[in-house]
């Protein structure tokens, strides 16, 4: 009986994986019988997909069942490399998330992408990248994780960029007198910047593999003591590999110092900035940590490793900085969707927080995995839906400056009402899901450490401040000016958008209250889930390792996190609305007032200086070097290949073999040189049995 | 297969060679009977060889004596896993070769179609016969069946082949005379030419000289045979000047037969310490395979012919086949056998492309493939996939092969021939790349109407089906015979490694 469910749950999660990988072919073929027919092929394969990770999530309630391993040989022989599937609680949840989340911004972009010429290409990306992530989450081991890793960050190239030819009005950044960033310029700096944290990562794996032998996750997590002791040996080699694989997820989920592609990914089409650059695959390196999670804990806790503790202390104070970098910048954003990508950098920072806080203490955990996983989920659901919404307002308005807004609550009702429910949400308002999954990952890091608390308290204020900020200067106050010619324009296109757009936003919407009412159960269901399933990969079982040991010491540390984190967004909250929602003061006049508050807005609105940095260093540095690299290297480089090497095999060697005559037009010629192969043989023999005495 | 007699076996021989006596007849009757005869023959040959592999599959070696005489004073065929899978080889490259054939061979050799498909029924039946028999002169025969058909069909290209026919004459001869004089040193110390007696009787006899002296005799012919360098000279010019389909055949078939024959003879009826230890045969093959693989690369990237570049590409090729059989153990003769196989199908389909472009267009330099990419998607495409394998990029059969060959070198601990492989394949890529690169980066000349034969520009100029198809089934194989590669090797490959080789 559990031989026959796991064997379903195989299926169904091959299933997952494949189909959106044939929708991806077959969508261009399908093109040619016509748009309707593309559409149908599109969404049918994501429909499948998603239909087929719904199916793996009973599992989640009887995780006994799990973990179910399916491998098949990708080559068999002479050398054996396997390629499988891992369905565990923390495969199911991420598969969740990203194919039923995907499916919904799909038929928002049946809507949203109507009549585009590039539709075709668009729709293959969509459906390759669905594909590719499945794969990710659902891949048995590293190697092919990494390749859905790869893939995944080719197709957000590939759809950040997706207006390759940098139309005016696809430009982003600005307004003058700052600089704005084409479509192109900017796929390739998410390109760069995340490949370079893969490279790095690769490194690591290939550093994990030279020490384990094995690539496959139930074999690491059975023998992590071995292999994390075999590279604790050598001084700096487990820090070393540990920095090394945390690159790989920095710069995927664009955390710090990866973290400044993302904001320019908003470059591509809105639901593209929903899908990859909010709910997925921007969580796809929260993913892979959670995934190593079990092999450093065992490594710290069990067996006293005390070099595994920096992957947990990395990752959370790496994520809790992140936090509030990110959040700062989203208070002075004009951009709707930077604000939002922010904001997105931002949340991650407080996955990573959970995760990392996991491991600061013994009995932290199954606490700490699940509240950062919870509030991957729950991130997922609130900023698809507040992307799908942006995408909707932009759509609108043909403006991405929030300053172009105002007062758009009139025209777009049905998309004010969605994107407050995920607006909330993402302040943490109780009793909304953010809320939620936000107290337990202030919770944890409360008993992790007072100052990873605090900064995640500053930061659930400037959360609620730029949150307000946003939904304000978009649907409050007076209309800007732009939003009073479109009017005048005729007005045609200041809606809700399309049916599909409505529908997509709507339904994501409700998963958001869904999910709100269900907090708890979901919090459970996934804390029991993650026990169950940690049980099973760390070596000797969770609760045999430590018992929860109850550091709050004095009073009920539950309600302190919560009454403190409620205050913080009380008083981040309450100055926005003060300032953007009731106007009593104007923001341009309180920076023209205080130099302080001018200047602290100025080190914001210039990213803290670091996209300046980096593009000086990466960029300015690289068109210094180009002369040299010309000039100097790349001449003679080519000067090798294209004229000595080819040189040298056409002419040299050519004449010289000719010389030799072995290819001769005399018969002669090779009849000699049969022969002295022949003497050459006997020679041999002479020579050989000789002295055998044949 | 215990009992004797399995008439499938001798059938896959005798019936296109009975139908190659019988069709000057039929074409003297009436010419519209001679290709579907041919046809109907060669499909008769490939499923008798299907059936005989499905015996030696599932129940071993089948043996069928001539004429009830058992060995050994009769003549016997006898088909192991390995000759089962030369069998199936042969006999399915001459079928798909001859539906072809027909449209190439109308155009080429409007006068000569039956002579053409007499010669070509003989040399199929040859090869049928020589990788079914159990006898080493009776090999000897069904050689030189399949040689001078070759010689024959080489001519009819005209021109140059006749001279390219005359050269391939006269060394395939000597080669044949080497071959001769071997089974007659044996016979001379044995008074047996059955190959299961000979491997009973030699063992004890490996000292002496005449036995040796008859190794050399064998290696020396079969390396001619199958243009071995450095006497290779022959084969570059009667592959490149022979007719599309006879280049196709011969190139994908005759080489590898002599291949066979010197992995039959040197590991199975020796013992494989003879050519290994008490006298270096496998270490000089070894050598010259490797240099093989380097010249023949270089001098394929040398060429502005597209079939003499094929050509040059064979003679690395069988480099490679040779390097397998001289590095001397399991992985090595497990990668030889292999390439053999992949590679019947990759250069068989390169130059079933190649025939295809001169049908078309009548272009045979590297230059003029200039635009074909466009014009004829579908060759282009399959020309690409079969220049991918010969490169080894995976999942193509050529990739695994190379893989197999590897580890043997890594295994035998030859770094030098490690570093020859890797080498060649990278010099295999500058020539496939610079024909690729020609079929899709290069502008042609002065637009699409420059290509020779395409009238109006965008209109695409795949050839007819019977040309297509082919085509198409030989590039469909490579892709399976790298997925079921395992397969392979599990059924047919390895119960033929000889026990020596197993770790």
């Amino acid at each position: 009986m559990s031989d026959r469910s796991a064997d379903a749950l195989a299926t169904a999660a091959w299933i997952a994986v494949a189909m959106p990988f044939l929708g991806a072919l077959l969508t261009p073929l399908a093109a040619r019988l016509g748009n309707a027919v593309r559409l149908a092929v599109a969404l049918g394969a994501s429909l499948v997909a998603a239909a087929a990770a719904l199916s793996l999530l009973p599992a989640l309630f009887r995780p006994e069942v799990l973990p179910v391993a399916s491998t098949a040989a990708w080559i068999d022989a002479p050398v054996r490399i396997g390629f499988g599937l891992l369905i565990d609680p923390l495969a199911i949840v991420l598969a969740n998330v990203v194919a039923v989340i995907s499916f919904l911004i799909l038929i928002y972009c049946a809507g949203y992408m109507r009549g585009d010429p590039g539709a075709t290409r668009f729709w293959t990306w969509m459906n390759g990248f669905i594909g590719s992530m499945l794969l990710l989450v659902l891949a048995d081991n590293l190697l092919w994780l990494f390749v859905g890793w790869k893939l995944v960050g080719l197709c957000s190239y590939g759809l950040i960029g997706y207006y390759y030819r940098d139309q005016r009005d696809y430009w982003i950044g600005g307004p003058a007198p700052a600089a704005f960033v084409t479509p192109s310029a900017a796929s390739l700096k998410a390109l760069v910047t995340t490949g370079a944290g893969d490279m790095l990562m690769l490194g690591g794996i290939l550093l994990v593999y030279a020490h384990s032998g094995t690539l496959n996750f139930v074999e690491l997590y059975a023998t992590a003591p071995t292999w994390l002791a075999s590279l604790a040996a050598s001084p700096g080699l487990l820090s070393l590999t540990i920095l090394l694989l945390l690159a790989g997820p920095a710069g995927k989920s664009a955390q710090f110092p990866f973290h400044e592609w993302l904001p320019e990914a908003m470059a591509g089409p809105g639901p593209v900035s929903a899908l990859i650059h909010a709910a997925t695959m921007v969580k796809s390196g929260v993913y892979l940590v959670a995934r190593l999670v079990p092999i450093f804990w065992v490594g710290l806790h069990v067996s006293g490793i005390d070099g595994a503790a920096l992957f947990f202390e990395a990752i959370a104070w790496m994520g809790a900085f992140t936090a509030l970098l990110a959040a700062t910048q989203a208070m002075v954003a004009l951009e709707l969707k930077k604000v939002l990508a922010y904001s997105t950098v931002s949340q991650i920072g407080y996955m990573m927080l959970g995760l990392g806080a996991a491991g600061l203490a013994p009995g932290l955990l199954v606490e700490g995995y699940t509240a950062g996983l919870f509030h991957l989920v729950s991130h997922a659901l609130f900023k698809a839906c507040l992307f799908l919404c942006a995408g909707t307002v932009i759509h609108a308005i043909h403006s991405i400056y929030v300053t172009d807004m105002g007062g758009m609550r009139r025209y777009l009702p049905l998309t004010w009402s969605f994107l407050l429910v995920a607006a909330l949400s993402l302040m943490g308002m109780p009793p909304l899901a953010g809320f939620w999954s936000k107290d337990a990952v202030l919770l944890v890091a409360h008993e992790a450490s007072p100052l990873l608390l605090g900064l995640g308290l500053v930061t659930a204020g400037l959360t609620a401040f730029y949150t307000v900020r946003m939904v304000a200067l978009v649907f409050h106050g007076p209309e800007s000016a732009h939003v009073a010619a479109a009017r005048a324009h005729g007005g045609g296109h200041l809606d809700d958008g399309a049916r599909s757009m409505r529908f997509a936003s709507g339904v994501l919407a409700l998963l958001v209250l869904a999910a709100s009412v269900g907090a708890p159960a979901v919090e459970n269901a996934l804390h029991h889930g993650f026990e169950v399933g940690l049980d099973a990969h760390v070596a000797g079982g969770v609760s045999g390792a430590a018992d929860r040991s109850d550091s709050g010491g004095g009073g009920d540390p539950q309600s302190l996190v919560l009454l403190l984190s409620l205050a913080a967004i009380g008083a981040g909250g309450g100055a926005a609305a003060w300032i953007y929602l009731l106007r009593k003061r104007s923001p341009d006049a309180m920076l023209a007032a205080n130099p302080v508050l001018s200047g602290l807005h100025r080190f914001f609105w210039n990213r803290w200086g670091i996209d300046g940095a980096y593009h000086r260093i990466a960029v300015g540095g690289t068109v210094r070097i180009a002369d040299v690299v010309a000039g100097r290297i790349e001449r003679r480089l080519d000067l090798i290949a294209h004229v000595w090497l080819p040189g040298l095999v056409l002419n040299r060697l050519h004449a010289r073999l000719t010389r030799l005559r072995a290819d001769s037009e005399t018969l002669a010629d090779n009849i000699s040189y049969l022969l002295v192969l022949f003497a050459l043989l006997l020679a041999a023999i002479l020579f050989w049995s000789g002295g055998g005495g044949g | 297969m215990t009992g004797p007699q399995f008439a499938p076996t001798i059938l896959a021989v005798a019936v296109p060679l009975l139908a190659a006596f019988a069709l000057p007849v039929v074409a003297w009757r009436g010419r519209a009977a001679v290709y579907p005869l041919t046809l109907v023959a060669l499909a008769a040959s490939f499923v008798s060889a299907l059936a005989t592999a499905r015996a030696v599959v599932n129940g071993g070696a089948v043996e069928y004596h001539l004429g009830g005489w058992p060995p050994p004073w009769g003549i016997a065929f006898r088909v192991d896993t390995l000759g089962a899978l030369m069998l199936l080889l042969v006999t399915f490259i001459a079928l798909v070769v001859a539906v072809y054939a027909r449209r190439s061979v109308d155009a080429e050799l409007p006068e000569q179609r039956a002579p053409f498909y007499c010669v070509y029924l003989l040399l199929a039946a040859g090869l049928a016969g020589l990788v079914s028999t159990a006898d080493m002169f009776n090999l000897y025969v069904f050689l030189e069946i399949t040689s001078l058909a070759g010689y024959a069909l080489v001519s009819l290209g005209g021109g140059a082949a006749v001279v390219s026919a005359f050269r391939y004459l006269i060394l395939g001869t000597i080669g044949a005379a080497f071959y001769l004089l071997a089974v007659g040193y044996l016979y001379s110390v044995t008074g047996t030419l059955n190959m299961t007696d000979l491997s009973g009787l030699l063992p004890p006899l490996s000292g002496s000289n005449t036995v040796l002296v008859s190794v050399a005799f064998l290696v020396t012919g079969m390396a001619l045979k199958m243009g071995l360098f450095p006497m290779h000279a022959w084969l570059p010019r009667a592959y490149a000047n022979a007719p599309s389909a006879v280049s196709a055949l011969l190139a994908a078939t005759t080489a590898k037969a002599s291949a066979y024959v010197l992995i039959r003879v040197l590991f199975h009826v020796f013992e494989p310490r003879v050519a290994i230890d008490v006298i270096p045969a496998t270490t000089i093959l070894a050598w010259a395979a490797a240099v093989a693989m380097l010249v023949g690369s270089v001098m394929a990237i040398a060429q502005t012919d597209l079939k003499r570049m094929l050509a040059y590409s064979s003679v690395a090729q069988i480099g490679y086949i040779i390097l397998g059989v001289g590095l001397a153990n399991m992985d090595g003769f497990t990668g030889a056998v292999l390439h053999l196989v992949n590679h019947a199908f990759m250069k068989g389909c390169l130059f079933l492309v190649a025939g295809v472009i001169i049908y078309r267009t009548g272009a045979r330099e590297i230059e003029d493939l200039r635009g074909l990419g466009r014009a004829m998607p579908i060759t282009a495409a399959t020309f690409v996939l079969a220049a991918f394998a010969m490169i080894g990029i995976p999942p193509t059969g050529g990739f695994f092969s190379k893989l197999y060959l590897l580890l043997g070198a890594i295994d035998a601990g030859a770094w030098v021939f490690v570093a020859v492989i890797l080498a060649s394949s990278l010099l295999t890529v500058a020539y496939f790349g610079n024909a690729i690169r020609a079929l899709y980066v290069a502008e042609a000349g002065g637009g699409a109407s420059s290509i020779p034969g395409v009238a109006t520009p965008g209109r695409t100029v795949d050839p007819p089906a019977s040309m297509l198809v082919p085509m198409l089934v030989l590039a469909v194989g490579i892709l399976l015979l790298g997925f079921f590669n395992g397969a392979i090797v599990s059924s047919f490959v390895a119960p033929a490694v000889p026990a020596a080789f197993v770790p």
